[in-house]
C-alpha cells in the first residue's frame, strides 16, 4: 500500500481524542475485529478507515481517521459502524480459512463488493446493513453490470457468504 | 477502504437504476427498498450479530 496524501486537521482535546479511541475500539470488537485498532486525526483518501493485514491476525491493523467521524455525523453518509464493518469484511476475507481459499485471487474491485456484503452480514439486519448492501450493488452497477444481473449476483453472494460465516 | 462516495451519491445512482427498488421478497430486495425509501436511517442501528472471527 502506497503512502496516502493526508490533510492535517484542527487539533481536538485529549478528552475527545480518548473518546474517539474508545468508541472505535468498542465498535471494532463488537464486530469481531481482531488485532490493533488505531485512531489517526487526519483526513486522507481512505474514506475514513483502512484494514492492514499483519503477519498474523493479532497484529492486523484497523486505522480509523477523523473523516469517519465526520461522515458518521452526516445524515447522508455512512455511519461509523458501517465504515468499520466494511473493514471487518476485509479482515474476514483475509483471515477466514475457507473464504481466503475461495477468494484468494479476486480483483480489488470484487473484494470491495465482498467486504461490503460481509460487513452487512456482520452488522445484522438494520439500516447500517442496508447501506452496505446498497454500496455493493452500486459498485457492481458501476462496472456496467445490468441492474437485474447485479441484484441476482448480490443475492447469490449473500447466500453463499451466509453459508461460510 | 469504504471509499469516498457518500450515501447520497449511492442513493441517487440506485434510484436512477432501480427507481424505488426491486420487486420481490428476497432480503436483498427488501434491504434496497428500505434504503431507497429512507432519506436517513441514522439512529436506527443494526442489531449486532455474535459472529466469531474467521
Amino acid at each position: 500500500m502506497g503512502v496516502m496524501a493526508e490533510e492535517e486537521l484542527n487539533p481536538i482535546s485529549q478528552i475527545e481524542l480518548r473518546r474517539r479511541k474508545q468508541r472505535i475500539l468498542q465498535i471494532a470488537r463488537q464486530l469481531g475485529f481482531v488485532g490493533r485498532v488505531e485512531y489517526r486525526h487526519v483526513c486522507n483518501q481512505s474514506g475514513g478507515a483502512q484494514y492492514g493485514r499483519g503477519s498474523d491476525q493479532s497484529v492486523d491493523l484497523l486505522t480509523v481517521t477523523a473523516q469517519a467521524f465526520e461522515r458518521g455525523r452526516d445524515p447522508d453518509d455512512f455511519t461509523l459502524e458501517a465504515i468499520i464493518a466494511h473493514e471487518r469484511g476485509h479482515q474476514i476475507i483475509a483471515r477466514h480459512r475457507k473464504l481466503a481459499q475461495q477468494l484468494g485471487g479476486v480483483s480489488g474491485a470484487a473484494e470491495e463488493v465482498l467486504a461490503s456484503l460481509i460487513g452487512a452480514l456482520v452488522l445484522g439486519p438494520g439500516y447500517d446493513s442496508d447501506t452496505l448492501v446498497a454500496k455493493a450493488l452500486a459498485e457492481l452497477l458501476a462496472t456496467g453490470t445490468s441492474p437485474e444481473d447485479a441484484l441476482r449476483l448480490v443475492e447469490s453472494l449473500i447466500e453463499t457468504l451466509e453459508e461460510y460465516l | 477502504m469504504i471509499g469516498k462516495k457518500s450515501l447520497a451519491e449511492i442513493r441517487a445512482e440506485l434510484e436512477a437504476a432501480l427507481g424505488k427498488g426491486p420487486d420481490g421478497d428476497s432480503s436483498v430486495a427488501q434491504s434496497l427498498r428500505r434504503f431507497l425509501a429512507g432519506k436517513s436511517g441514522k439512529g436506527k442501528g443494526s442489531k449486532k450479530s455474535k459472529r466469531k472471527p474467521g
